[in-house]
């Protein structure tokens, strides 16, 4: 038995609208396996994000989510209070996104907002003791005088006792604490001189810097899911590798499972081992990396696929997929993309197609069903 | 061989830093430092690079929508950079720009056929009727049509406002167009198509383009050179195939290894750059590149690298490849 941190089951987000109901997600299943990096690619408007949304119970009006459930360590997030739920956002699922100047308050420091998660969310009695065994493990290294030696080894020793049962910490130690384990989490992060980055305000960094900074609130928790969404999209390519490289070693380091949100096939191809191929609120496609890349199935699939360009290999020309992406509120009848099929038959239009095939290998189209005889005909 | 259609000399943009209430210079921000190459007639020249590295502004530059603070713009054999007046109408004719983003660069108060002819009619091309059928015309060329002729650009997705940016930029007639990263805001798929058109269109209209672009991937499959800018600087310019097979410049090799390929059987282990480009108000000393460039050593903080040719005919400003630093390390 897999053991899965997440579990989205049979998920519908609806907006309603003034011109009409969106189904932005349209009855989405997924599961995210401990520690795994899991990718879900799909266009503009495929509902990818608000998938994300609707994990983080964070759905503005006029949307709501109206069918379904998310699991998360035995509890239905859809169900939660928003008391409850506060406490699962951060410590439990962390959330990362596209733009961090949007989600950074310009007019507190970096350290201060760091530090803040800690306060809000972390028990602090304990991480004052921690801190001060931190301080005291600091000194016994720095230090060469025997008889304060012992009485540092002897500090530490009560200290670790008292973790169990820590005392009230004052708000003045809590904030010191919290302050250095912001620092903590910045070299974690590979910010170099993260005690004077700590000073700084958000538009004194970078774009990367920034987005490190967010990785960094998002992990101070060490949460066991943390979500992409889109979050080196802004970024230029060499500090998208740094950070994509980054989310990798912290991965088996805090021993989080990452969802990763994102348009571009080649950042899933690099990082993600499992991933799901999203069009018009639903997952089309749902596999592994390899097997998607090598072995696509769905018509979509194989069209986005032909249709990016590459960095190595002969140079192919490009294939496209005709048509646009459809208007979510007037859905096409039956396969969402028939319309832009090469391959749609009549029964295309009439009936929606089930996640069909191994649980391996999912997908979402009548060719691998009811149509089965008829490919197979045409790929002899 | 063909013939230079455009050429730029040591072209510098510098924007003042100014403060206060009486706006003191306190310094320039340098966007485009000396920057040297020419541009065949029928070809596709990439530039690429990261965001500020100055490749916009240079391509604003060349089109003199801007005024270079130094440097010569020299257009089919004549000098345009002080050009004015009619001269300038007349060079504007020629050289069209298309945008990144094709929702802020049309007015949405503007139907498609008054988009389009205003364009014409300003430019002394068309008026009236015939300007309309030109219209139509050209809405054909980019794979739209007559029954789009009056409507608004919000009416349109994505790829097919950018079509109608492309539209106006040819209605001019031009010869040569600057395409500054024209899909990057659209999807794979819509890409794939207007990248289709762009390469159709070049061989119907006998253009020539500069395609601006921070998308390795889409440069190689659309130029036939590329220049790479680093803070200000053109550090490297070659043949396509060349760059993609060979890159010569560090930075070039950290900026082809860093792009995620799609596929995960590639795995390409390349030099990872630490560190974030440095603000071009203040770069580093000698070549630009040295802090965070893996090879560098004692000459690189000191001297500024100038791009020298290596390797018949392909030009990079490195010292790696000086004469001299090949000698001494063998």
């Amino acid at each position: 038995m897999e053991e899965y941190v997440l579990s989205v089951q049979d998920l519908k987000t609806k907006f309603f609208t003034r011109h009409g109901v969106v189904n932005a997600l349209d009855g989405v299943n997924l599961t995210i396996r401990k520690g795994e990096i899991m990718g879900v690619v799909g266009e503009t408007g495929c509902g990818k994000s608000v998938l994300a949304l609707s994990i983080m119970g964070l759905v503005k009006y006029p949307g709501k989510v109206v069918e379904g459930s998310v699991v998360f360590r035995g509890r239905d997030l859809t169900k939660l209070d928003p008391d409850e739920m506060r406490k699962i956002r951060g410590s439990g699922i962390a959330m990362v996104f596209q733009d961090p100047l949007t989600f950074l308050n310009p007019v507190f420091t970096i350290g201060d907002q760091l530090s803040e998660v800690f306060l809000f969310h972390a028990e602090m009695d304990r991480k004052v003791v921690e801190y001060r065994i931190a301080k005291a493990k600091e000194s016994l290294a720095e230090s060469t005088n025997d008889g304060q030696r012992d009485q540092l080894i002897e500090e530490i020793n009560t200290l670790e006792r008292a973790k169990e049962a820590p005392a009230k910490a004052s708000s003045k130690e809590a904030r010191k604490a919290a302050w250095y384990f912001s620092t903590e989490m910045m070299r974690l992060l590979e910010i170099s001189d993260p005690e004077r980055v700590a000073k700084f305000y958000p538009h004194e960094l970078s774009g990367g810097m920034r987005q490190r900074i967010m990785i960094a609130m998002a992990l101070a928790l060490e949460p066991d899911l943390l979500i992409a969404d889109e979050a080196t999209t802004a970024l230029d390519v060499t500090t998208q590798a740094q950070i994509l490289q980054l989310l990798k070693e912290l991965r088996s380091r805090i021993n989080s499972a990452i969802l990763i949100i994102t348009h571009d096939l080649g950042i899933v191809a690099q990082t993600c081992e499992r991933v799901a191929v999203m069009y018009a609120g639903k997952i089309v496609e749902f596999t592994q990396t390899r097997e998607l890349f090598s072995n696509p199935k769905h018509p979509y699939t194989q069209g986005l696929l032909s249709s990016v360009p590459r960095m190595s290999g002969p140079e192919a020309d490009l294939e496209w997929i005709p048509g646009s992406v459809p208007d979510m509120i007037n859905l096409p009848s039956g396969c969402t993309f028939h319309p832009r099929c090469p391959f749609a038959q009549k029964l295309c239009e009439q009936e929606a197609p089930e996640m069909l095939g191994e649980t391996s290998h999912l997908v979402r189209c009548h060719l691998y069903g009811k149509l089965q005889a008829g490919r197979q005909a045409y790929e002899k | 061989m063909k013939s230079d259609l455009v050429k730029i000399v040591d072209l510098k943009k510098h924007y003042p830093i100014r403060s206060g209430v009486l706006g003191r210079t306190l310094g320039y921000v340098r966007a485009v430092d000396g920057v040297s190459f020419e541009i065949r007639r029928g070809e596709s020249f990439g530039l690429v690079g990261e965001s500020g590295c100055g490749k916009t502004t240079l391509g604003k530059t060349i089109l003199r929508l801007m005024d270079p603070t130094a440097g010569r713009i020299i257009y089919d054999d004549t000098d345009v950079t002080k050009v004015s007046g009619r001269g300038l109408r007349k060079y504007r004719r020629a050289v069209q720009i298309v945008f990144q983003d094709p929702f802020s660069s049309m007015d949405p108060r503007q139907t498609v056929a008054s988009i389009l002819t205003e364009v014409m009619h300003v430019n002394g091309i068309a008026e009236g009727q015939r300007a309309l059928e030109k219209a139509i015309d050209l809405l054909e060329l980019v794979g739209l049509n007559e029954s789009h002729l009056f409507r608004y650009p919000h009416e349109f997705s994505g790829g097919q406002r950018q079509r109608v940016c492309i539209a106006r930029a040819l209605s001019t007639d031009p010869e040569f167009v600057v395409l500054d990263e024209p899909t990057s805001s659209l999807d794979v798929s819509v890409q794939a198509q207007l990248l289709k058109l762009l390469k159709d269109l070049q061989k119907k209209l006998d253009l020539t383009y500069l395609f601006i672009s921070h998308n390795m991937a889409v440069v190689r499959h659309l130029c036939d050179r590329v220049g790479v800018m680093y803070l200000a600087k053109l550090v490297e310019l070659s043949d396509k195939k060349d760059l993609f097979l060979e890159p010569l410049h560090p930075y070039t090799q950290a900026l082809l290894s860093a792009v995620p390929e799609p596929d995960p059987t590639v795995r390409r282990e390349g030099v990872v750059v630490k560190g974030e480009p440095p603000s071009p108000a203040n770069p580093p000393s000698g070549c630009r590149f040295h802090p965070r460039c893996a090879y560098a050593f004692e000459k690189c903080p000191s001297v500024v690298p100038e791009l020298m040719e290596v390797n018949n005919k392909r030009l990079v400003a490195c010292f790696l490849y000086d004469e001299g630093h090949v000698r001494e390390t063998g």
